[in-house]
């Protein structure tokens, strides 16, 4: 045996049969004639036997501990019954199910609000539409349809509110004091009848239709842009022609 | 009981945690001596490692439901609570109680060679005992771990790479440089005895 091959001989198992070992006959012949090896067996020898009686020295668990360990694992479970029973599950779940599905209602009810009252003041984006004008004289029989398009502005009021904002002192007999410049009446326009925001719509019209209008000349393509001024009842208040 | 002493670890926590409580005094009686002897080598103290005992079992049942089979069986689950337990008791007692050096170990091992038959033989052993865990305690914690596992708590190699979760081969490297060490602390007792090499079983390598 080597000296290497004695180290690993007591290397790779515990220290716990080390006086086994070292009492081994190859390790015995080994040892006479190594004195290193001899001194490394001593130690483990040692080593051994004094992890064994440290091993041996644990106390044993005391019976008090064990009651203190159930009493411990009872008082637990009587904890879990009660929060069980305080709070029974058939109570509790109607209640959260009530309360999510009014929160969910009261959200989808301020979305919708908020989605249709911008949906009244917002003019962009609209898709081109057909409509009829009430005031405005209608083409005869070519049927030349009302296009309406998005206006330039992203603003959603109108410019007769911001008017109106400017000049609040002014008299408001009439709708042509209170205009925005120019924008001409089609229909008496008070403060009676003419109260609420209003919506600027741009129209595409037939020429002839706005012949008197406009002092300016006449597109050669028959077709002129307007601005009209619409009130919440859907009546046009006023008309700009765009030159 | 009969029933419930073939069940596996972890079908006795589920039992316990649903209120059986055979179940939890079986589980409890399979779990308790190795998770004691564990608190009390590395701590050194008996009532440190009832109160670690005692604070395992209790998070156990706090905590249980956290535990997954696939991952490890209940006594590592347990004893990875009993090391954190055993770490937090360490850091609250380092204040109060500084770790011996070699010097207490030289000077204890000397009174104790000088006039060994003054001593009764139950009083040399207990000194020995206590020497021998002031020597564990005194090693790193790595190495602490392993001697603690394999030696004292008589765990295979696998065993303890499964609780320390490392490889078999780094516990063996652990123990056989723990091993080397404790003998080194423990040299002192053979004091008149000629010195092993400073390096350990490396010196004896030719």
């Amino acid at each position: 045996m080597t000296c290497q091959k004695l180290h690993s001989y007591f290397a790779d198992p515990l220290c716990v049969d080390a006086d086994l070992r070292a009492n081994c006959a190859e390790v015995a012949e080994h040892i006479v004639g190594c004195a290193d090896c001899s001194r490394f067996v001593d130690a483990q020898r040692e080593l051994g036997t004094s992890l064994r009686l440290a091993r041996m020295s644990a106390p044993q668990l005391s019976a008090s501990l064990d009651a203190a360990v159930l009493a411990n694992y009872r008082e637990h479970i009587a904890t879990l019954d009660s929060s069980v029973n305080s709070t029974p599950v058939h109570r509790r779940r109607p209640f959260a199910a009530l309360r999510w599905s009014t929160a969910v209602a009261a959200a989808l009810l301020v979305t919708a609000i908020a989605f249709f009252s911008s949906r009244r003041t917002v003019t962009t984006g609209v898709p081109p539409r057909t409509a009829r004008l009430a005031g405005v004289p209608q083409p005869p029989e070519n049927n030349y349809s009302v296009t309406v398009i998005a206006p330039r502005t992203r603003r959603t009021k109108p410019d007769v509110v911001l008017a109106r904002r400017k000049r609040p002192a002014t008299s408001r007999a009439s709708v042509g004091s209170s205009l925005a410049p120019g924008f001409r009446s089609l229909m008496y326009c008070d403060e009676l009848s003419c109260v609420g925001a209003m919506e600027m719509i741009r129209v595409q019209l037939p020429s002839s239709v706005v012949a008197g209008l406009t002092s300016a000349s006449t597109p050669t393509n028959g077709v002129v842009f307007a601005d009209v001024l619409v009130g919440a009842d859907g009546i046009a208040r006023s008309i700009r022609i765009e030159d | 009981m009969d029933r419930l002493e073939t069940r596996s670890d972890a079908v006795l926590l589920q039992l316990s945690l649903a209120g059986e409580e055979s179940a939890f005094v079986l589980l409890y009686g399979r779990l308790k001596g190795g998770i004691f002897r564990y608190a009390y080598y590395m701590t050194s103290s008996r009532t440190a490692a009832e109160e670690v005992t005692q604070e395992v079992f209790i998070s156990l049942l706090r905590e249980g439901r956290r535990y997954r089979e696939e991952l490890g069986d209940v006594a590592a689950f347990a004893f990875g609570i009993a090391r954190n337990f055993v770490r937090r008791i360490e850091r609250r007692e380092r204040a109060y109680q500084p770790f011996p050096g070699n010097d207490g170990l030289e000077y204890l091992s000397e009174s104790l060679v000088s006039e060994p038959e003054a001593l009764p033989g139950q009083m040399i052993r207990n000194e020995l005992v206590e020497r021998v865990q002031t020597a564990i305690a005194s090693l790193p914690d790595h190495y602490r771990q392993a001697v603690v596992l394999c030696d004292l708590c008589e765990l295979s190699y696998a065993e303890a790479a499964t609780r320390l979760q490392c490889a078999v081969g780094t516990i063996r490297s652990r123990l056989n440089r723990a091993h080397a060490l404790l003998a080194q602390k423990l040299k002192p007792l053979r004091s008149r005895q000629p010195d092993i090499g400073a390096a350990g079983t490396e010196g004896c390598l030719i």
